[in-house]
């Protein structure tokens, strides 16, 4: 045995707790539906055509809000 | 601009430039925005945290998390307990070790026990070792929050070289009391206690540009914020809700485990109605900068790759508007480096080729002068624009420090304040063709589907030597070279708007070198010049860090002998080694217990070792 190790030496026993008994439980991967080319496509195409018809249904909504 | 180019009608080219110097204005404007926001919040002292104040005391168990994997042993534990004598016995510490070098590994236990032993009982700091790194970093904190978490309230994710007072981390838990559905609170940390020259000038930066950068930021993002991975408080039970993290489809670079966990986390908070936060006038939390410039871009190829795979993310479904432009602010200022290659690429080639119209036209047929204008007006705006977006910023938080005299003083004085900050945009000019060349050699490997290892990081102070920067940045040299001859030879007058960028190209082996030394940090020091806070003022959790790690004993001998040759420490060993599964009984490993009971290992490979020291049965077995 190296003497100059003892400086880490102590009997078994005295060996502290690593770490508290654990309490398991999973945590779940999250879904999430990933971006392809072809579904950033369709997303801007939908937003081209629906925009335009929101913006245009604008004031129809406000005349009947203020209805 | 689209004036100028339309002239003499757009060629390719020119249409190229268009579309890339809107993209690299917007993105550089964006960042000048931020800033402006932030200096206005603090002009105008706005309250940038709206939550309710924390509460006086707390019931809730908070546990600090330090993952490290290969680190330096003694700058982590001496970290570790300078953050435990500062914040008392109220937070139960985790060492969670990812380590693969089975040297670090036993070094790491040792450590672990002699800090239990020096602290004695009340000191609840407790050691796990992985033996696979299933998920790297993400995964290490998902295995916590998998075994432990269910005893916490709250959790600090700490890195292996942050440091926190204990008045910020009680500060922190109270903030999460108070506000129960805040699920995180990110306290950016000041980077601090580094002495070479490329750490000072970033220190510097944290320490004078970032406060106002972070107010911007903290002032538009509200409840929307961002995570940056460490030095945050997280809501255990919301945290492990929402944030298992999915594999992508597909190989790395761009599939498999996400890299950069940091802002899909966030992400998924927001998704699920939690609030993210961050905090920028709490103080108190800190981290180390890379020591040079070569670890600072060798540290970039990692985020690099984990912020190009948010471009599978960024548009997946549920997100939030500010999640996606957190995401999408992340792969831009990776992605901004070979779009302005390409802009300057272009700009030099439609220089090069460049036809001044004929000084004559025809009506008809009779000759007549052509009008010739002038639009260097507007390319004086344009370039005056520009440079105010890139330098404004700056002068902004120079400002803000200067409003308050005793950070003035701080920083050096106003002297030294704006020595630095002349020094810095010195440098940070040279610098940015530099890390622009980098960075688009990174893309441009990422895409062509070159994936990066975990490799640990270097966090020492360290000159570099020359033969090494000569090997690491010879292209970007050549490349300077090689631009400078071009140009000097065919772009004419166009040659002089180069000669920033091909000055830091040029320059590049020197400035590394340079901005490496700790001497030359020194000589900063001691101009005045780059001087923080943390440094005039003292900073007693750091202080106590440095003492400890100068005081710290390396180990004797090699610490994975230690578990063969001494009893305690392979008694220890087996200790902590308990509940890990047995390694498969392969031929190999009979191979490596009659070696190791002979003490014949000088022919053991990293890998034997780590089979050997995960062996339990064998360990036990042996003489």
């Amino acid at each position: 045995m190296d003497s100059q190790s003892r400086q880490f030496e102590s009997p078994l026993e005295s060996h502290p707790i690593a770490a508290p008994l654990p309490c398991p439980r999973a945590m779940q991967p999250q879904t999430i539906t990933v971006a392809t080319p072809f579904s950033i496509l369709g997303t801007l195409l939908m937003a081209l055509l629906t925009v335009p018809r929101m913006l245009v249904m604008v004031p129809v909504l406000n005349r009947r809000r203020r209805a | 601009m689209t004036g100028i180019f339309e002239v003499d009608g757009f060629t390719w080219r020119e249409i190229i430039i268009l579309v890339l110097f809107a993209i690299l204005f917007a993105w550089i404007a964006s960042s000048f925005w931020i800033a402006v926001f932030g200096a206005v919040a603090r002009f105008t002292r706005t309250n940038l945290l709206p939550l309710k104040p924390p509460s006086d005391s707390s019931a809730a168990r908070t546990a600090i998390l330090i993952p490290v994997y290969n680190e330096d042993v003694g700058r982590v534990f001496s970290g570790l307990r300078a953050i435990w004598e500062s914040a008392g016995p109220d937070f139960d510490f985790y060492i969670l070790s990812d380590s693969t070098n089975p040297a670090n590994w036993v070094a790491e236990e040792l450590e672990w026990q002699k800090l239990k032993l020096a602290l004695g009982e009340n000191a609840r700091i407790y050691y796990r070792h992985r033996a696979r790194n299933i998920g790297r970093k993400a995964g290490n904190i998902q295995d916590f929050c998998e075994n432990w978490g269910q005893l916490y309230d709250y959790m600090v994710i700490l890195d292996a070289d942050s440091l926190m007072t204990g008045e910020t981390l009680k500060t922190l838990v109270g903030l999460m009391d108070a506000n129960p559905r805040a699920a995180l609170i990110q306290a950016p940390a000041q980077l601090v206690g580094r002495h070479s020259l490329f750490s000072r000038i970033q220190q510097f930066a944290s320490s004078v540009y970032g406060p106002i950068h972070g107010a911007g930021l903290a002032f538009l993002q509200g409840a929307d914020g961002n995570y940056y991975g460490h030095n945050a408080i997280i809501r255990v039970h919301a945290f492990m809700q929402h944030c298992g993290l999915p594999k992508l489809p597909g190989k790395p670079p761009f599939g498999g485990e996400i890299m950069s966990h940091d802002f899909v986390e966030a992400a998924f908070l927001r998704r699920a109605g939690w609030e993210v936060w961050m905090t920028t006038d709490l103080g108190g939390s800190f981290e180390e900068p890379p020591p040079t410039l070569l670890d600072h871009l060798i540290r970039d190829r990692r985020w690099c790759q984990g912020n190009l795979q948010h471009l599978r993310i960024v548009f997946a479904q549920g997100l939030t508007l500010p999640s996606r432009l957190h995401l999408a602010m992340g792969i831009m200022s990776y992605v901004a480096s070979p779009l302005w290659l390409m802009l300057l690429v272009v700009s030099a080639i439609d220089m090069i080729l460049y036809v001044p119209p004929e000084a004559a036209s025809y009506i008809g047929l009779e000759p007549s002068l052509a009008h010739s204008v002038s639009y260097a007006a507007q390319l004086v705006v344009l370039v005056l624009a520009t440079l105010a977006l890139l330098y404004v910023p700056k002068f902004l938080a120079v400002i803000a420090v200067l409003e308050d005299p005793a950070r003035t003083r701080a920083h050096g004085g106003t002297g030294g304040l704006l020595k630095g900050l002349f020094w810095e945009s010195l440098y940070s000019t040279l610098m940015a063709p530099i890390v622009m060349l980098q960075h688009s050699w990174y893309v441009l490997s990422i895409l062509m589907g070159m994936a990066t290892g975990w490799n640990a990081q270097t966090r020492s102070d360290r000159a570099l030597p020359w033969d090494l920067v000569i090997r690491k940045f010879w292209p970007h040299t050549l490349v300077g070279l090689v631009a400078t001859i071009i140009l000097w030879w065919y772009a004419g007058g166009g040659f002089n708007w180069f000669v920033p960028l091909l000055a830091g190209m040029l320059l590049s082996i020197p400035l590394v070198v340079f901005s490496s030394s700790p001497l030359m940090g020194l000589w900063a020091r001691k101009d005045g010049i780059f001087v923080v806070p943390s440094e005039t003022r003292g900073l007693p959790v750091l202080d106590r860090a440095h003492a400890l790690a100068g005081a710290h004993q390396e180990l004797p001998r090699d610490a994975r002998q230690l578990v063969l040759e001494d009893r305690a420490v392979r008694d220890l060993h087996l200790a902590l080694l308990s509940g890990t599964p047995q390694p498969d009984q392969d031929a190999r490993l009979g191979v490596l217990r009659a070696q190791a009971a002979q003490r014949e290992t000088a022919g053991f490979s990293r890998e034997d070792w780590t089979l050997l020291l995960s062996d339990s049965e064998g360990l036990r077995s042996l003489p």
